[in-house]
């Protein structure tokens, strides 16, 4: 069987390579408010104020990843999902001896895969242009812990995103999820602002939040240094969301089987 | 003029029934605009927090700034918006033709005829925001900065509609520009921050008169304040007739190369 996923990872990979050009602009589309973000940072910076206990390289490259983490770990409703179980074309899949589940988790992050190195290309430059340095500040221990928080959040994202598509078992129009998400998310994930220099109250909440664990915790690990302690805590209730996504998302999973009329 | 007239209220009032079967949808585009229009509140507040004066100008001209952007772009949507943007959909596969047998001007047709009523439901929400930002940070305006200001924000859509016009132009070269068109349309992302963060004169320049990013949100606002008030002005309906003049020029040059058939 995991021939069959590598080899739908490698066919998914060709035909995004076809689109290379779309996806270095669609990069560029996100930079772009980034790059009003830095500019903004920079000015406060060169005034002689801070922004909470930011550093401004540090800020730059927090600022920097969050834009990377938030299109590698996004979350929505994937189109594929929604579309099959809409339309009938669950059946297609459900009659074949593979996984549904892991089968879109290949192509997704396939596709994603391809957005990455193009994405990573033009951060890097972005990176050199507003720090001024080539080679960024990062930690080898905060890359190595950034990558396995990856690990578990990569799952965790998909998990969500799988989540909320199989909603279409219940709801007919589920575009409302997206809209809703496309607007709380930059906000409360932490890539607008660090959600430590958020009021208090507000950030208790929203540093527990998923949306965390996807964007601000990879980027401050990467930006800053987290000793082996408090890194564990962060791993151990990312996997709780993990643990509570799964749980979720196989509940929908299996009464959405039961009302599907596979008929679209 | 009257059948004009007639013939944009016909077409309109027939979009308000359309509202009325989607009215859910409807509804949560709104909810999403105004959390949208919240949160990019929030943003500067919770900076404002962090940083107070290192942002250089008050907190309520960030408000007003953030206001005003919303504002001219709920302006150019609700009556220019969704000509425009059909505007590629008309040259890809051929449906202009259905425009250009019409009794009526063609620039009317293209770009004016088409009124989005939810941005009319947004243009209430920015009065009532506007309206709870002066009381609330006791702004001091007068009469002729409130008129200066409006004058802006008109200045300001025609700009940005012109901008628009010229992007989507582009179709009757580029078979598909969705990428291109979302890379120069996230330019006027930057037009809610201040223009001091443009500290390089070339950058500066570029955002006034190539993309004009800072006219959108920043003329308004100098507008309101009354800084530089007769320059403003001349700046500002020099940009206004260039980028006019260039959509007008680019629609005929369009027109004469439209083949009338799908791309």
């Amino acid at each position: 069987m995991s021939s069959y996923y590598i080899g739908l990872g490698k066919q998914t990979l060709k035909e995004a390579m076809a689109y290379r050009t779309n996806f270095i602009l669609s990069f560029l589309v996100i930079l772009i408010p980034l790059a009003g973000e830095l500019l903004l940072a920079k000015f406060v910076y060169t005034k002689g104020y801070q922004i909470g206990t930011w550093q401004l390289n540090h800020l730059l490259l927090y600022y920097i990843s969050a834009t990377v983490a938030s299109e590698f770990f996004a979350i929505g409703t994937w189109w594929d999902i929604g579309n099959d179980i809409k339309y009938g074309g669950l059946n297609y899949h459900l009659i074949r001896p593979y996984s549904y589940f892991w089968h879109n988790f290949v192509v997704y992050y396939s596709l994603k895969l391809v957005f990455i190195v193009f994405a990573l290309i033009i951060a890097y430059f972005a990176m050199v242009i507003f720090s001024g340095n080539f080679i960024p500040d990062i930690q080898l221990l905060s890359l190595l812990q950034f990558f396995i928080l990856a690990l578990i959040v990569a799952p965790l994202a998909f998990l969500i995103t799988f989540c909320l598509s199989i909603l279409t078992f219940f709801f007919m129009d589920i575009d409302f999820i997206s809209k809703i998400l496309g607007v709380l998310l930059p906000f409360i994930s932490g890539n607008i602002l660090p959600l430590d220099i958020f009021p208090a109250t507000i950030r208790e909440i929203l540093i527990k939040l998923p949306s965390a664990y996807l964007v601000y915790y990879p980027s401050c690990i990467l930006s800053g240094n987290y000793s082996w302690k408090e890194f564990s805590w962060v791993l151990i209730e990312a996997l709780i969301w993990l643990l509570i996504f799964w749980i979720l998302t196989s509940i929908l999973w299996f009464r959405g089987r039961k009302i599907y009329e596979a008929t679209g | 003029m009257k059948d004009y007239l007639q013939y944009y209220l016909k077409s309109n009032l027939l979009g308000i029934k359309r509202i009325a079967y989607f009215s859910k949808s409807f509804i949560l585009e709104i909810c999403a605009d105004i959390i949208n229009i919240i949160f990019a509140l929030l943003f500067y507040q919770i900076l404002y927090l962090n940083v107070g004066k290192g942002l250089g100008i008050p907190i309520s001209d960030l408000f007003i700034l953030v206001l005003s952007v919303k504002l001219t772009g709920d302006l150019y949507n609700l009556f220019f918006g969704a000509g425009v943007q059909s505007l590629p959909y008309h040259i890809q596969y051929g449906t202009l033709d259905g425009l250009l047998i019409k009794p009526f001007n063609i620039f009317f047709l293209m770009y004016l005829s088409k009124l989005n009523w939810k941005c009319l439901a947004n243009l209430i929400i920015d009065i009532f925001l506007f309206m709870i930002l002066i009381t609330k940070y006791t702004i001091d305006i007068s009469l002729v900065s409130i008129l200066s200001y409006l004058a802006m924000i008109c200045f300001a859509t025609l700009i940005f509609t012109a901008f628009n016009i010229l992007i989507y132009l582009g179709s009757i070269i580029f078979v598909r520009l969705d990428a291109f068109v979302s890379l120069i349309s996230s330019f006027f992302s930057l037009s809610t921050f201040p223009a001091a963060i443009f500290r390089n004169r070339i950058l500066r320049w570029v955002f006034t008169y190539l993309i004009p990013v800072i006219v959108i949100g920043n003329f308004p606002l100098m507008a309101i304040r009354g800084e530089q008030k007769g320059s403003l002005f001349l700046i500002v309906i020099i940009i206004t007739l260039l980028f006019s003049y260039l959509a007008y020029w680019g629609t005929i040059s369009m027109l004469k190369h439209y083949k009338s058939v799908s791309s």
